[in-house]
C-alpha cells in the first residue's frame, strides 16, 4: 500500500511538472540563466567575435572610477523613476478618489483617463515632441496665451527630464484604475462608524482611506519603479539622450555599449550594478511597506 | 439643512469641473494629432497655431501610406502579435493550472521564484538572450520574438491567470477525475471553457505590447522587410523629418486599432488592469 501511494504522487508530480514544463524552460532560458550569465560576462570583455576573455573586476573598476558617464546616467534615471513615480501615483490616487464618487458620468471620465494607456508608445512620442516644440509646439503657445514664456523642454539640460515625466503623466490611467479597485474594497461600514464618531472629511481620508489603502499604493510604487528603470525608447527616440546627457537613461547607456559598441561584458557589468542597486531597493520598499500594513 | 445642500451642490459641481477640465487636458494631444495628420505641411508649425486644418488634408493619409511600406509593417506587426497571443494564452493557462490545480513537490516555491522574476528589470537579462539567439542563428528573424510567448508566456500573465484557476471550486475537477478524465482532458474541457475572462485579459494585455513593443524588433529585426510599424515609424520619422503631418497620419493609422479595440473591450480591460494588483 504504502508502495502504491508514493508511486501515485510521483505520478502526480510528474504530471505538475509537465504542465509546468514550458515555463520551467522560460524561466530558465530567458530569467534565471541570463542574470547568472550576466554576472559572468560583467568579468569578461566580449566582443560577440572573440570568445568572452576573463578580466576580473576590470570592467567594474573603469565603471566605478573612470566612468563619470555613468554616475549622470545613473542620477538621470532616478530622476525619472522617482519624479514621474511619485507624481504618477500622487496624481492618480487624487482622480481615483474623484473618480470613485458614485456620480453620473464618471465613466466617460474613465475611459478619457485610461485611453493614452492603450496608445501605441511610439506614435505618442513624436506627437509629444511636437507638443514640446519650444517656439511652435502646443503647450508653450498655449502658456503664451498666459504671457509665460515656456522652457526650451527637450532642448534644455534642466527641462529634458521634466518634460518627459510630463509625458509619462498622460499615462495615468493605470494607476487610475488600480486604484478605483482598491478603493470599492475598503468596507463601507469604516467611513459610517467614523461619521457616527464626528470624524470629518480630512479625517476619514487620512485615518480610512490612506491605510486601507496602503497595499494598493505600495503595489503601485514598487511596479512603477520597476517600470521606469527601464525607461529607454523616450530618450532614444525624442532626444537621443541629449542635451547634455541629460536623458541618458542607464538602459539607453547599456543598449548603446552592447548593441551599437559591442562591449557585451561591461554593459554587463553595469547591468549587473543596475540589479543590485534595484534589488535591494525592491527589498527595502518591501520591508518598509510591512511596517506600514501592520497598524 | 439648506446650507448642507448647497455645500454638497458646491462639491459635486467642484468634482465635475475638476475631472472635465483635466479630460480636456487629456484629450488635447490625441485632438493635436489628428489635426495635425490633417493639415497641409505649412500649417503644422504655424505660429500662432492652427487649432483646426484648412482645408482638411485626407490626401496626407494616402501620402503617409505611399510614403513608406506602411502595410507590409502592418502585417508584420499583425503576425507578431497573433503569435504572442497564442503562445501567451496556451502557455500561461498550462502552467497556471498547474501552479493551481495541480499537487506536486516544489509548487509554491517555484511559484515564488516565478512571482519574483516579476521584480528584475529587464536590462540584466537582454544582453546574455541577445547572445544566445544570436548563437541560435535567429537574429534577424522572428523566433526571437515569438518562441518567448511559447515558453509559459511569461510570469505576470501566469499570475493573473492563476490568480482566476484558483477560484474555480476543486469539487468540479475532483467529479471529472472521478469519472476518468484525464487532467489535460480537464484543462481543457473544464478550465478553459470557465476561464475565458481571463483568457481575454491575458490576450488584450498582449495585444497592446506587442503591438507597442519598440525594443525587441529593434534589437532582433535588422532587414526593413521584416520591421514592425513602431520600427518603421522611427525610419520614417528619420527620412521625412519635415513633415510632421504624414508622420501624424501614419501615427493615427498606428494607434487606431488599438483606439478600436480600447473602446470595443473596454470594460475588460479595465477589468483586466484590477486583477494586476492580486487584491481581492
Amino acid at each position: 500500500m504504502p508502495k502504491r501511494r508514493s508511486k501515485y504522487f510521483r505520478r502526480k508530480t510528474l504530471i505538475g511538472y509537465l504542465f509546468a514544463a514550458p515555463w520551467l524552460l522560460g524561466m530558465s532560458l530567458f530569467v534565471l540563466g541570463p542574470i547568472i550569465a550576466t554576472l559572468f560576462l560583467s568579468f569578461t570583455t566580449y566582443d560577440m567575435i572573440n570568445p568572452p576573455r576573463w578580466i576580473g573586476l576590470v570592467n567594474y573598476k573603469i565603471l566605478f572610477s573612470l566612468d563619470p558617464s555613468f554616475w549622470k546616467a545613473l542620477g538621470n534615471t532616478f530622476y525619472y523613476m522617482f519624479g514621474s513615480v511619485f507624481l504618477k501615483v500622487f496624481i492618480g490616487l487624487f482622480f481615483a478618489i474623484l473618480l470613485s464618487n458614485a456620480l453620473r458620468g464618471m465613466r466617460i471620465f474613465r475611459t478619457i483617463y485610461f485611453l493614452p494607456v492603450v496608445l501605441p508608445s511610439i506614435p505618442v512620442m513624436f506627437l509629444w515632441m511636437m507638443m514640446f516644440n519650444p517656439k511652435s509646439g502646443l503647450i508653450n503657445q498655449i502658456l503664451g496665451f498666459f504671457g509665460v514664456e515656456g522652457p526650451l523642454w527637450l532642448n534644455s539640460p534642466v527641462w529634458s527630464k521634466p518634460a518627459m515625466i510630463l509625458m509619462s503623466l498622460w499615462g495615468i490611467g493605470g494607476i487610475i484604475v488600480i486604484f478605483l479597485a482598491g478603493l470599492q474594497d475598503i468596507p463601507e461600514y469604516l467611513y459610517e462608524a467614523a461619521e457616527l464618531d464626528g470624524a470629518n472629511r480630512v479625517q476619514k481620508f487620512w485615518r480610512i482611506t490612506v491605510p486601507m489603502l496602503m497595499p494598493v499604493i505600495f503595489f503601485n510604487i514598487v511596479t512603477g519603479l520597476i517600470g521606469a528603470s527601464q525607461v529607454f525608447a523616450e530618450s532614444y527616440i525624442m532626444t537621443g539622450g541629449g542635451p547634455l546627457e541629460s536623458t541618458t537613461f542607464v538602459n539607453l547607456k547599456i543598449y548603446l555599449l552592447a548593441f551599437k559598441d559591442v562591449k557585451m561584458g561591461y554593459a554587463s557589468a553595469m547591468a549587473w550594478v543596475m540589479f543590485m542597486i534595484l534589488v535591494p531597493m525592491t527589498i527595502l520598499l518591501f520591508k518598509i511597506a510591512k511596517k506600514w500594513m501592520n497598524y | 439643512m439648506r446650507s448642507q445642500q448647497s455645500m454638497k451642490n458646491i462639491r459635486i459641481f467642484t468634482i465635475y469641473g475638476v475631472l472635465a477640465f483635466f479630460s480636456i487636458m487629456y484629450l488635447i494631444p490625441l485632438f493635436w494629432m489628428i489635426s495635425t495628420s490633417l493639415k497641409p505641411n505649412e500649417q503644422v508649425m504655424s505660429i500662432p497655431m492652427k487649432w483646426f486644418p484648412n482645408p482638411p488634408q485626407w490626401k496626407n493619409y494616402v501620402d503617409a501610406v505611399k510614403s513608406f511600406p506602411f502595410l507590409r509593417y502592418a502585417g508584420n506587426t499583425l503576425f507578431l502579435t497573433a503569435m504572442n497571443v497564442i503562445g501567451n494564452m496556451f502557455t500561461a493557462s498550462l502552467v497556471a493550472y498547474s501552479f493551481s490545480k495541480l499537487r506536486w513537490r516544489g509548487r509554491d516555491t517555484l511559484f515564488y521564484i516565478t512571482i519574483a522574476t516579476m521584480f528584475i528589470p529587464g536590462q540584466v537579462l537582454i544582453i546574455p538572450i541577445y547572445i544566445l539567439f544570436t548563437h541560435l542563428g535567429w537574429v534577424n528573424t522572428y523566433l526571437p520574438l515569438i518562441v518567448p510567448a511559447f515558453c509559459g508566456g511569461g510570469a505576470f500573465n501566469i499570475f493573473l491567470l492563476r490568480q482566476f484557476f484558483v477560484s474555480i471550486p476543486d469539487e468540479l475537477l475532483e467529479s471529472a477525475r472521478i469519472d476518468g478524465a484525464s487532467e489535460l482532458k480537464i484543462f481543457f474541457k473544464v478550465i478553459l471553457p470557465l476561464s475565458r475572462p481571463a483568457l481575454f485579459t491575458v490576450a488584450l494585455f498582449t495585444i497592446v505590447f506587442t503591438w507597442n513593443d519598440f525594443f525587441g524588433p529593434l534589437i532582433y529585426l535588422h532587414d526593413p522587410s521584416k520591421w514592425t510599424l513602431a520600427i518603421g515609424l522611427r525610419s520614417f520619422q528619420q527620412q521625412y523629418s519635415t513633415d510632421w503631418n504624414l508622420l501624424m497620419a501614419a501615427s493615427t493609422l498606428t494607434a487606431l486599432p488599438l483606439i478600436v479595440l480600447y473602446f470595443v473591450a473596454q470594460e475588460k480591460m479595465m477589468r483586466g488592469f484590477t486583477l494586476r494588483t492580486g487584491i481581492k
